[in-house]
């Protein structure tokens, strides 16, 4: 056995925790943000308080995120790279857009009682800082010079894209006969993201 | 496939990251190469000869 120094253990469980205390707490904000918004609409609530908690949800999200990435590369010693930087901070961007657009949009169409073309394109602007998101991580692909990185990460999306497939298809049949409740399409960017998180630590437990 | 990384990393006193610098990658990529659970790209074998001043086949070798 040669003694080296500083090499890099597998990760650890402080790593492990910080991308099961993110999936969870996503999970679980998720969850709170559809229970709140159905027990609003019941309560016939000012769009006002739907925005707040559309906010709320927004800032939750953020900061989970924000928290949880920096415990898991702290735990991992992982230094990102330029490439990885710059993904980070245009979906973070992508992703605050995305929520001020969604608050505009749902405050504005409801507010207003908007129909016809205007009420089409509020409804498409939201998804459009999603598609930029999604851009980004095909920017992220063609720039990270670190072929294990691209790798990992390949396989991350790859691994999140066939969880997304099992759930979206064994949801569908449970709906077809009518034992849960429908799950509008744009679910699927975020139970992807939300499987991103597992597929990038089975492709490092694979790996480390 | 079977590599001396580790061996040459100990022989310069390198760490991982000392190595993943020089190679401009990740500390996890080095220690991924070096376990043998990950096999470098042509360009990135011929970088890390390059480095260590040998031909590839004298650090890389078949299981």
């Amino acid at each position: 056995m040669i003694a080296t120094k500083n090499d890099f253990d597998r990760p650890t469980r402080r790593f492990t925790g910080g991308y099961l205390l993110g999936l969870g707490g996503l999970g679980l904000a998720s969850a709170a943000f559809v229970a709140a918004c159905s027990y609003l609409k019941r309560q016939h609530a000012d769009t006002i308080v739907l925005v707040g908690v559309a906010a709320a949800y927004g800032l939750v999200i953020l900061a989970l995120t924000t928290y949880c990435s920096r415990m898991v590369r702290r735990a991992g010693r992982l230094n990102p790279s330029a490439a990885a930087k710059r993904y980070r901070m245009r979906f973070m961007v992508a992703i605050t857009v995305y929520v001020v657009a969604l608050i505009g949009s749902l405050s504005a169409v409801i507010q207003y009682h908007l129909i016809g073309l205007v009420a089409y394109v509020l409804a498409i602007t939201p998804a459009l800082p999603l598609l930029a998101a999604i851009a980004s991580m095909g920017v992220y692909l063609h720039e990270e010079t670190d072929e294990f990185e691209r790798a990992m990460q390949a396989e991350a999306a790859l691994w999140a894209s066939g969880g997304l497939l099992a759930v979206e298809t064994v949801w569908g049949f449970l709906e077809l006969f009518g034992l849960v409740p429908h799950i509008q399409t744009w679910w699927a960017f975020a139970i992807w993201c939300f499987l991103l998180a597992p597929g990038r630590l089975l492709a490092l437990r694979r790996y480390c | 496939m079977k590599n001396r990384l580790k061996v040459l990393r100990a022989e310069r006193d390198w760490s991982q990251a000392d190595l993943a610098e020089r190679l401009d990658v990740s500390r996890q990529s080095v220690n991924a190469i070096e376990t043998g659970k990950y096999d470098p790209s042509l360009p990135l074998a011929f970088k890390i000869a390059k480095l260590f001043g040998l031909a590839i086949e004298q650090i890389f070798q078949e299981d």
